[in-house]
């Protein structure tokens, strides 16, 4: 059926129909970029695909989308460049605090979870102060997890912003939960017994 | 003829020098590495920036994707991403929800929600408890799994294909001793 869409001439030679001096140098109003009248050549659109989108007419580059098997679904992002061409690539400074000892801290919980867990279902209910404790590590230890979501799927070069926010955003949910737990914790029979209570009913 | 690796020996060795690391330092992050090297032709600022954006544009991608043999991992690694996410995310909403509840008059306590629970019929109790048990389950073989790898071990492909094989296994059953055994 998508057979239908697919044009009878290949990806290449559809965009060989455009013109001869498709990929030239010859200059233009948007070729070089230094050509353009108002936008700065930092700027994020200065060097989007307007040099494709001038010479290669619309119908011709969906032809093409659907004559070839690459899928250039996700085109390159505005190309950013810091500082000069010939710069490296910037690295972070180490910093032992945001590497080595988060990571350690993050498995101590992680480890520290289990005894705390298996205990009180084990065991029969224990006294408030280590469900309280259960209640605070279970906090702390999903607060880094959706860090690590939020590092992972919003980088801060690309949005930072956005990025931000969110980061703020965990920071008071953390906040407000720890105040919600500690409620539940002294008005209601506590965690452990509640899902006991629940699970039994 | 000289090999070009020959050539670039006769090159004078760029002196590196690294910014020292402050701790007190307030500036960015991040750091550039400062080597001292002489370009072979001067390119203006921004014909440097176009030429090199162009390139980067034109420069094929290495096969990834569509290459990826499907392995244990490329499941359990998103899954157990995704169960933390629902049991944090439960656990979340509930703190949230409880804490709130006073200003819409909702009645979010343990004796509540255990009555409406056993008001249920059996399926959806079961099929509920499973629904519950099975992600902390897993979430928690799997975050062993992930410790047990953290102090170097089993890191052979046999290994780890064993061990991701045995959390199925284990959260499946974990999950359904819970549900219908407790």
């Amino acid at each position: 059926m998508a057979s239908i869409i697919r044009p009878a001439v290949f990806r290449q030679s559809c965009l060989n129909i455009a013109s001869k001096r498709a990929f030239s140098t010859k200059p233009s109003p948007t070729f070089p970029a230094i050509n353009k009248q108002a936008a700065s050549i930092l700027s994020k659109n200065a060097l989007g695909n307007s040099f494709v989108k001038e010479v290669v007419p619309k119908s011709i580059q969906v032809a093409a989308f659907h004559a070839s098997g690459r899928r250039p679904i996700l085109p390159p992002l505005p190309q950013v460049i810091d500082g000069t061409a010939n710069d490296a690539a910037k690295v972070p400074s180490p910093s032992p605090s945001h590497g080595s000892y988060h990571w350690t801290f993050e498995r101590l919980i992680s480890v520290g979870l289990i005894p705390l867990t298996v205990a009180p279902f084990a065991a029969g209910s224990l006294n408030p102060l280590t469900d309280a404790l259960l209640c605070g590590t279970i906090l702390i230890h999903s607060h880094i997890g959706f860090e690590a979501l939020i590092i992972d799927y919003i980088p801060r070069g690309r949005l930072p912003g956005t990025r931000k926010a969110f980061d703020w955003l965990l920071k008071l949910a953390t906040v407000v939960v720890g105040v919600g737990l500690y409620e539940f914790e002294t008005n209601d029979v506590g965690l452990t017994e509640g899902i006991k209570r629940i699970w039994t009913a | 003829m000289v090999a070009p690796q020959g050539l670039r020996n006769m090159l004078p060795k760029p002196k590196i020098a690294f910014r020292a690391l402050s701790l007190t330092s307030t500036g960015s992050a991040w750091r550039v590495n400062t080597t001292a090297f002489s370009p072979s032709a001067f390119v203006p600022y921004n014909h440097g920036h176009l030429i090199l954006a162009q390139q980067r544009l034109r420069r094929p991608v290495s096969p990834h994707l569509a290459i990826y043999r499907m392995q244990i991992n490329y499941f359990t690694s998103p899954v157990h991403r995704i169960t933390g996410c629902l049991v944090s995310g439960t656990i979340y909403a509930f703190g949230a929800t409880y804490l709130v509840s006073p200003l819409f008059g909702w009645h979010v306590d343990i004796a509540s929600i255990a009555a409406a629970f056993g008001d249920l019929p059996i399926a959806a109790k079961l099929s509920a408890k499973f629904a519950f048990a099975w992600p902390f389950v897993f979430h928690c073989v799997n975050g062993c799994g992930h410790l047990i790898w953290d102090t170097g071990r089993r890191f052979k492909t046999k290994q780890i294909v064993a061990q991701g094989w045995t959390i199925v296994g284990l959260s499946l059953a974990g999950a359904g001793w819970l549900a219908f055994m407790v």
